[in-house]
């Protein structure tokens, strides 16, 4: 049923493509295009001598307002210059007068969990680290140095035997230990 | 305990150190610090060895001539230094010189310092049988013969 449909289908195409003249190959978004320009192109006629009626009134009107809004600018800038000298004048005065009228250690103490702020400062800056480094010599960089490249040498070397001895847990990493065994495995 | 009753103990261990502070010090860093301590005690022994010298010179400065004991006398000298100064540095402050330098510290398996007689026992051994640190890459605690004998710990210690 299908094939005899199929080779009807075919056919028809054919017969079509030998008798169409070089047709050409039509995409979906020139389609639209196409469409859209259909629709747009009386719409651009009929608005394009409302445009030239407008621009006129458009020059006459900029006439007006462009002086207005540069007039006001002006205004604008001339307000905020004033205000900020009666803030410099006024500001300082108020907060001097609300600052003498507080307690601000005080304050600080009933609302600020100060030994949780302290701890949290003291973590986040590593001060031990800051002193260590500032007060370090080039002899204790040597040391730490030769230090830190002996501690490799020890995960090397112990690296090394484990694998030798098939072991196939980490070494205890403390030196507390609740076993007795000692034996190599 | 809230955070804020919480003592703030402050670490003087560098940050590069943290993370093996307190593990168990491997056999390069052991060996490395015994190689400092015999080259300390050598020198101390010569500087010894000179100070005699330059008293018999004073004393009897025509006939002198420079002491050569017999082996037996400058080993046994020589040991005896050895495991003094071993057994004072450990019992005194937990490390030699050697240790100081390579970052270790000498502990019992309880984290406390060694005590005077364990101190002279374990370095009457490390002098006498030295080898006893072959034990220590074979050993999962990283511990030495003697370690396993006086039930103590070699640890990286940077503080």
């Amino acid at each position: 049923m299908h094939d005899k449909r199929t080779k009807r289908m075919v056919a028809i195409v054919a017969n079509s493509d030998d008798q169409a003249p070089a047709r050409t190959e039509i995409d979906g978004l020139d389609l639209a295009t196409g469409l859209i320009g259909l629709v747009v192109d009386p719409l651009a006629r009929v608005a394009r001598p409302m445009v030239h009626l407008a621009t006129p009134l458009r020059h006459r009107l900029d006439r007006v307002l462009v002086p207005l809004g540069e007039r006001g600018r002006h205004d604008r800038e001339v307000l905020v210059e004033h205000l900020n000298e009666v803030a410099d004048l006024l500001l300082p005065r108020v907060v001097a007068a609300t600052l003498a009228r507080l307690d601000l250690t005080q304050l600080l103490r009933d609302n600020v969990d100060l030994d949780v702020l302290a701890t949290d400062i003291i973590e986040s800056i590593d001060l031990p680290e800051i002193v260590r480094v500032s007060s370090a010599s080039v002899s204790s960089e040597t040391v730490q140095g030769v230090r830190i490249q002996a501690v490799e040498a020890d995960k090397a070397i112990a690296r090394v035997v484990d694998r030798v001895l098939l072991r196939r847990t980490a070494r205890s990493p403390s030196p507390i230990d609740t076993e007795v065994d000692e034996s190599p495995g | 305990m809230t955070r804020a009753e919480k003592p703030h103990l402050v670490s003087l261990v560098p940050a590069v150190a943290r993370p093996f502070q307190g593990a168990p010090a491997g056999i390069a860093s052991r060996v490395a610090a015994a190689i400092v301590d015999m080259i300390l005690v050598v020198v101390i022994l010569l500087a010894g060895y000179a100070c005699v010298a330059a008293l018999m010179f004073l004393s009897h400065p025509r006939s002198f001539s420079f002491p050569s004991p017999p082996a037996s006398v400058s080993g046994s000298i020589a040991s005896f230094g050895a495991m003094l100064y071993l057994s004072v540095s450990w019992a005194a402050t937990g490390r030699t010189f050697g240790d100081r330098l390579l970052g270790l510290r000498v502990i019992t398996r309880a984290g406390g310092r060694v005590h005077t007689i364990r101190a002279v026992l374990r370095a009457m051994t490390y002098v006498l049988v030295p080898v006893g640190l072959i034990w220590v890459p074979i050993s999962r605690h990283n511990r030495s013969i003697q370690d396993i004998v006086f039930r103590t710990s070699v640890v990286y210690d940077w503080e």
